[in-house]
C-alpha cells in the first residue's frame, strides 16, 4: 500500500507504530499498522466514508489547509546588523586534532584595530536607524568567534571590547558580548572575561583523556587543567550578566564516552548548558585520524545522555526541540556580518576559508585604504535564500523545520558532490534524534503542561 | 583510533517521509491511535535568533 501525503505531512515508521506528523499544524499521531493502512487507502482514493469516526477525524486534520496557525516558523526578516562577529586573529594557543581552520601555532595575522572599529561603527549606525523607530531593537550583539582563539592577541581583544562599549553607550544601545573560547589562559584573564563578556561558549571536550587527545597545546602538551581552571572561574562568576556553556566536540574516539562526558560536566559544573556536536571532517582531521562518529552511534549516545540527564540543558544544533520550528539553520542566511582577520566579510565563520566550499560565503571586504566596507549585493541576495524552503532535497524529510536544512555550507557541498541523502551523516543524526523526541512525546504521559493531550480510540 | 564496529544500518536509511510504502503485515499489533498537539513557538519568539552550533548564544538561550 502506497501513500502520498500532502506537503509538510509525514508518515514515519517506528518501533512503536507509524508516526503521522504535521509540524506546521503542531499535530502528531501514533497509528498502528492497520490504521495507517486504512488511512493510506482513504488518502489515495480521497474517500473517507468508510473510515471510523476517529480515523475520519485524522483524515480531516490532514486534509485541512495548512494555515491553521499564523507564522509557525521563525521569520526571515531579522536585521543582520544587530550581530557582528569578529575573528580577531589567525593564531591559536591550541593545536586541536580536528581544527577546521587547520590551526596549530602562533603564526598568522591579526585583525587591524581600524578594521574592527569600522565594523562596530557600521553595525551601530545601522542599528541606530532601527532603534530610533523601535525601542525594542536597541541591542548590539558583539561576538568573538572564528578559526582562532580570540584572546591570543589580548591587547586587541581588550581594546575592541572597550571601543564597542563606549560606542554602544554613546548611541544608547545595550551591548551583549559573547565569545567562543578555548579557555587556555590564566585565571586572572578568565576573571576579566567573566566581568566584561556576557556569554562564553567554552570548548572543553570532557574529562582529561578526551580533552588532551582532542585539544593539545600548540606544543603538544596537556590543556585540561588550565581549561578546567577557567571553567571553575566562569562557574563561580555566573550572574544575570554572565553565563557560560560547554561546547564539546565528539569524534569517533569519544562518541561512546558521550554520556559519561555529560556526567562529568553535570558533576563538576552543575546547571551549565552543554552543546555536543559531531566533528566535521575538515582541516586538521584530514591528517590526524580523528573522524566523524558513526551517525547512528552519535544519535544513540546523545539520546542516552538525554535520558540519563533529563533536566540538563543538553543540545545538538540539528534539533532544538519539537515546538521550535525554524526556517534557517544559522545566521549565514541573514546574512550575518562576520569579519575575518584580513577584513573579508563572510556569512559563515564556521569553517576556514582554506576550505574551498566556503569561499562562496564571502560577500564583502574591508577597504583598508579608504576605511570602509564594500559589499556584494548579489551575493547577499543569494545568501538570504539559503533557508529550508529553498533546499529541494529536504522537501520530503520530516525534520525539515527542526534542522532547517542543517549547515548550508555542508549541504551545498554535498549536493554539488552528489552525496546521497543516505550518506549524509548529520541528516541521519537529525532524523534519529527528532524521531526519538516524537516517540517520547506521544508515549510519555502527562507532565508537559504546554501540550494538549487527547487520546482517540479507533 | 578507528572503531571496528560496523555501521548500524545507515545505508538503508529512507529520507522520503511523504511517499511511503506500507507493507502488508499479518498479525501486526493493533492499538488505539493517539494524538498529541504540540505547542509551536518560533525560535525568535523565545529571544534567540536561529544560529549555528558554533554560536555561544545558542547554549544558554535555547532550551530543549
Amino acid at each position: 500500500m502506497h501513500v502520498d501525503l500532502p506537503e509538510d505531512h509525514f508518515l514515519i515508521p517506528s518501533s512503536m507504530g507509524y508516526l503521522l506528523y504535521a509540524p506546521l499544524k503542531g499535530l502528531l499521531f501514533l497509528l498502528s499498522h492497520q490504521t495507517a493502512r486504512a488511512l493510506a487507502l482513504a488518502l489515495t482514493s480521497r474517500r473517507s466514508s468508510e473510515l471510523t469516526p476517529a480515523l475520519k477525524e485524522i483524515f480531516d486534520e490532514i486534509s485541512k489547509p495548512q494555515q491553521t496557525r499564523t507564522s509557525p516558523v521563525s521569520p526571515l526578516d531579522i536585521s543582520p546588523w544587530s550581530h557582528l562577529t569578529l575573528d580577531l586573529s589567525s593564531r591559536c594557543t591550541l593545536a586541536c586534532v580536528y581544527c577546521y581552520a587547520g590551526q596549530g601555532g602562533r603564526d598568522g595575522a591579526d585583525m587591524s584595530i581600524d578594521c574592527a572599529q569600522h565594523a562596530i561603527d557600521l553595525c551601530i549606525s545601522k542599528i541606530s536607524v532601527y532603534h530610533s523607530r523601535d525601542e525594542q531593537s536597541g541591542q548590539f550583539n558583539l561576538i568573538f568567534h572564528g578559526g582562532s582563539e580570540p584572546t591570543t592577541n589580548w591587547d586587541l581583544f581588550v581594546r575592541v571590547i572597550a571601543y564597542a562599549r563606549e560606542e554602544a553607550e554613546k548611541h544608547g544601545l545595550r551591548l551583549f558580548i559573547s565569545m567562543s573560547s578555548n579557555g587556555f589562559y590564566s585565571s586572572r584573564r578568565a576573571s576579566w572575561i567573566a566581568k566584561h563578556v556576557n556569554n562564553v561558549s567554552l570548548s572543553l571536550d570532557g574529562f582529561q583523556i578526551v580533552q588532551d587527545a582532542h585539544r593539545p597545546t600548540a606544543k603538544g602538551g596537556s590543556s585540561f587543567r588550565r581549561v578546567v581552571q577557567s571553567a571553575e572561574v566562569f562557574h563561580d562568576s555566573r550572574s544575570p550578566a554572565f553565563s557560560f556553556g560547554f561546547r564539546p566536540t565528539v569524534t569517533d574516539f569519544s562518541v561512546d564516552m558521550l554520556p559519561n562526558i555529560v556526567a562529568f560536566f553535570v558533576d563538576r559544573f552543575p546547571g551549565v548548558g552543554i552543546a555536543a556536536e559531531p566533528v566535521e571532517e575538515v582541516g586538521n582531521c584530514k591528517n590526524s585520524g580523528y573522524v566523524t562518529p558513526d551517525p547512528l552511534k552519535f544519535a544513540a549516545r546523545f539520546i542516552e545522555a538525554c535520558t540519563r540527564f533529563p533536566d540538563v540543558n543538553l543540545i545538538y544544533s540539528g534539533f532544538n526541540g519539537l515546538g521550535n520550528l525554524r526556517q534557517r539553520f544559522c545566521s549565514a542566511s541573514e546574512p550575518q556580518m562576520a569579519v575575518l582577520p584580513s577584513g573579508a566579510v563572510t556569512a559563515c565563520y564556521g569553517y576556514s576559508l582554506r576550505d574551498a566550499r566556503l569561499t562562496g560565503f564571502v560577500y564583502g571586504q574591508y577597504d583598508h585604504v579608504r576605511g570602509r566596507f564594500i559589499f556584494d549585493e548579489d551575493k547577499m541576495k543569494w545568501l538570504r535564500d539559503l533557508h529550508v524552503r529553498s533546499a529541494g532535497t529536504c522537501k520530503d524529510c520530516f525534520t525539515r523545520y527542526h534542522c532547517a536544512g542543517d549547515c548550508p555550507a555542508l549541504r551545498i557541498a554535498e549536493e554539488q558532490n552528489g552525496v546521497l541523502m543516505s550518506n549524509r551523516k548529520r541528516c541521519i543524526i537529525n532524523r534519529e534524534i527528532a524521531k526519538w523526541f516524537l516517540i517520547k512525546e506521544i508515549t510519555y504521559e502527562g507532565q508537559h503542561t504546554s501540550l494538549e493531550r487527547e487520546h482517540v480510540s479507533v | 583510533m578507528k572503531d571496528s564496529t560496523p555501521p548500524l544500518n545507515a545505508s538503508t536509511y529512507q529520507f522520503n517521509d511523504r511517499t511511503v510504502e506500507i507493507e502488508t503485515l499479518e498479525n501486526a499489533p493493533d492499538f488505539p491511535c493517539r494524538k498529541v498537539s504540540i505547542a509551536i513557538k518560533s525560535s525568535d519568539a523565545s529571544g534567540c535568533s536561529p544560529r549555528c552550533e558554533c554560536n555561544p548564544q545558542c547554549i544558554c538561550v535555547t532550551k530543549r
